[in-house]
């Protein structure tokens, strides 16, 4: 719409286009002060270089651990020894890292696989199965076996580490004439192979015997003890047997075609069904189920920084070490509504004349009035302007779907990466604080500031689970995580921008 | 950063010399501006303070359309704070008083072209005298309407007054006005 301008106007407007007036030194002061605290303000670290460093710190430590993870699943060295224990009380066919501990050792080996296979006196062997699986460490060698009632074994044997040519032939001996005795085991078929640059000596009292035994034995090749030349009685020693390398060699490879055809044993035992839940064995597949609370604090808000409840019950699969979470929860959070009040002030009140009767006087020849009125309010014409805050809970359901891969495990913890979308209904709005009291104001208009909240909400979490198992059907988990907020929580999402939150979840969980 | 242009990096590495250099370059002329809305130096300083602060904190969220575009977009802040201004003090004094007596009321016949020929004869200062004595409603919707291009309808939303309650104060401004640089042109001529 063009203005009616009028040459009045445009005198004013072009004499003062160019006019300057110079501000004191005061406020030019008092202004670069409180401009260079904005500025600091803004310049600080605001929310999203620690969203960033705490989403750079989730993928530095979840890479670290799927590196080691990898690396523990595919070597041939790091055999953790949860997984090691697991292995004969699950099966006693040889594993993939234990054929390889036989099959390579291109160096003078420090490690020793030694296999015992019981065979009662009716012949079947797949009873009493029993495996020794010795470690290396520097000058010591650990001998971990499992008796037929499924406790582990271990026994501490020493080693020299530089073999001396001269020294090498006694040393060896030793070893071939340790022969690990396991006293109260049945009668067996015990296999054992060992390398002769890599003589073991058994330093265990059980086993001195057998070490004097041993000392003039010249054959340091391999061990193989076997029960058909020699049968055993029930209880009884297993007796070792002293064989060429080939033989042994062929003897092994027996052992492993018999091994892998026997059917899979199950101990039992609260120890090995505690494995059983946290080791990555193939083909594990559990499920947990139980309560969490998680608070979470909240940013880019349009009230700063807010505190949110969540809790709820969950139930995660767990499928090798990747699992599946999902549930039902409930998100509680307060917040402040802030509306800008239109009013009339109240200025009093007044007569209002309704009608008049007149009676006439007969004593005083006059008439009588008599008024009928009604107490009129009067309110000020100028409209002003109130800004009122009301409390308001938000009460919202969470619907989880989590994705976890957990890359370090031992007995009791577990430590893994979990990430995936939450979805957030929003199911109540509840007034806290009282409403607005406008006295006797009149209340002309009435407009929200603060946005409504949004309905349908989107996040996206990231976090890392430590799992700690309790007892043997209880687990405890704390999970600290970052979630980011796909849409703003607020109707007009222009207001501000996108929300994230960091959060703290921890919960019990049954293992079925 | 030149200082007529929006600082770089959206204000977030402006150091204390950036800050200085913005305010030198645009103060004088947004101080003016506030003068024009608020009648007195002292407040205009307050209404200039805190509409710089405004446009520290937000120049992120300015978006360059051409030369000129930064001031026009300082100028809007300026503006609305001033009319902020005004209505918080409106709270305790109304905005459009009582009409003032005409008592010295000069009517001069303008020839065509007359206020063209003033404009080499008076001092625009003279001229900023002028509209602060203005009383406050006429000045403020005379600034609206001449300065800001305000229609009667944007000035009667943004000042909570009707239309014609803009309309009348514009006229009214118009003739204080020219009496006023009637009588300052009789008193110039007198004095010769």
């Amino acid at each position: 719409m063009k203005q009616d301008m009028q040459p009045i106007d445009n005198f004013f407007r072009d004499m003062l286009s160019d006019h300057k007036v110079t501000p004191s030194d005061a406020a030019r002061e008092a202004f670069l002060k409180d401009a260079e605290s904005v500025v600091d303000k803004k310049r600080s670290p605001g929310k999203s270089p620690y969203l960033f460093l705490v989403i750079g710190l989730i993928i530095l430590i979840s890479g670290t651990g799927l590196y080691f993870g990898f690396r523990n699943n595919s070597g041939t060295k790091a055999v953790s020894p949860g997984i090691a224990k697991t292995a004969p009380a699950q099966n006693s066919s040889i594993t993939p890292s234990e054929k390889s501990l036989r099959t390579s050792s291109p160096s003078p080996s420090k490690s020793v696989l030694i296999t015992t296979t019981n065979s009662p006196s009716d012949g079947t062997t797949h009873e009493t199965t029993q495996t020794h699986a010795v470690y290396s460490s520097g000058n010591h060698k650990t001998v971990t076996s499992s008796t037929p009632s499924g406790k582990p074994v271990s026994r501490t044997t020493k080693q020299n580490k530089q073999p001396d040519p001269q020294n090498n032939s006694n040393a060896v001996s030793s070893a071939l004439n340790s022969s690990i005795p396991v006293k109260d085991a049945p009668t067996r078929k015990t296999a054992i192979q060992t390398e002769p640059e890599m003589p073991i000596a058994v330093n265990s009292p059980a086993n001195s015997d057998g070490i004097k035994q041993g000392v003039n034995n010249p054959s340091p090749e391999a061990i193989v003890s076997k029960p058909a030349e020699k049968p055993a009685v029930k209880g009884e020693s297993s007796t070792m047997k002293t064989v060429s390398k080939e033989e042994a060699k062929n003897e092994t490879k027996e052992n492993e075609n018999n091994n892998t055809t026997e059917p899979q044993q199950k101990s039992s035992g609260e120890e090995t069904t505690r494995e059983k839940s946290h080791s990555a064995t193939p083909g594990d597949l559990h499920f947990k189920a139980g309560v969490y609370y998680s608070p979470e604090w909240m940013f880019n808000t349009l009230e700063g920084e807010k505190y949110v409840n969540n809790f709820g019950v969950e139930g995660t699969y767990h499928f090798n070490r990747f699992s599946v979470r999902t549930g039902a929860g409930v998100s509680v959070t307060e917040g402040t509504h802030e509306v800008a009040i239109s009013y009339n002030d109240y200025l009093g009140q007044y007569s209002q004349l309704d009608s008049i009767t007149f009676n006439w006087d007969a004593d005083h020849y006059n008439l009588l009035p008599t008024y009928y009125t009604t107490n009129k309010d009067v309110y000020d014409s100028l409209m002003k302007l109130e800004n009122s805050r009301i409390k308001r809970r938000y009460t919202y359901l969470q619907i989880p779907l989590v994705l976890g891969y957990d890359f370090w495990t031992t007995e009791r913890f577990t430590l893994g990466v979990r990430t995936g979308p939450i979805f957030s209904l929003l199911l109540s709005t509840r007034q806290l604080s009282g409403d607005y009291d406008p006295g006797k104001n009149r209340i002309m208009k009435v407009n929200d500031i603060t946005p409504d909240r949004i309905q349908t909400n989107w996040q996206f979490m990231a976090g890392i689970n430590f799992d700690l198992l309790l007892t043997r059907r209880i687990s405890f988990e704390i999970e600290p995580d970052v979630r980011y907020y796909f849409n703003s929580v607020y109707e007009k999402s222009g207001t501000t921008r996108k929300p994230w939150s960091a959060g703290l979840r921890a919960a019990f969980l049954i293992n079925f | 950063m030149t200082g007529a242009e929006k600082p770089q990096n959206g204000g977030k590495k402006m150091d204390r010399r950036d800050l200085e250099a913005l305010y030198s370059t645009h103060a004088p002329r947004l101080l003016s501006l506030c003068l024009r809305y608020c009648g007195n130096v002292a407040d205009a300083e307050d209404v200039l303070h805190d509409g710089f602060i405004k446009i520290i904190r937000n120049i992120d969220t300015f978006t360059d359309r051409g030369a000129g575009s930064f001031e026009g977009w300082m100028k809007r802040i300026m503006v609305n704070t001033a009319l902020n201004y005004i209505r918080d003090n409106s709270k305790s004094r109304k905005l459009f008083e009582p009409e003032p007596a005409f008592e010295r009321l000069v009517i001069v016949e303008e020839e065509d072209g007359y206020f063209e020929s003033l404009a080499e004869r008076i001092d625009p200062k003279v001229v900023m005298d002028l509209i602060l004595e203005l009383p406050h409603g006429y000045r403020t919707v005379f600034n609206l309407y001449v300065f800001e291009s305000y229609s009667h309808k944007e000035i009667a939303s943004a000042l909570n007054c009707s239309e014609n309650t803009s309309k009348s104060q514009l006229s009214k401004a118009r003739h204080w006005l020219r009496t006023r640089v009637s009588e300052f042109m009789i008193k110039q001529e007198a004095a010769k």
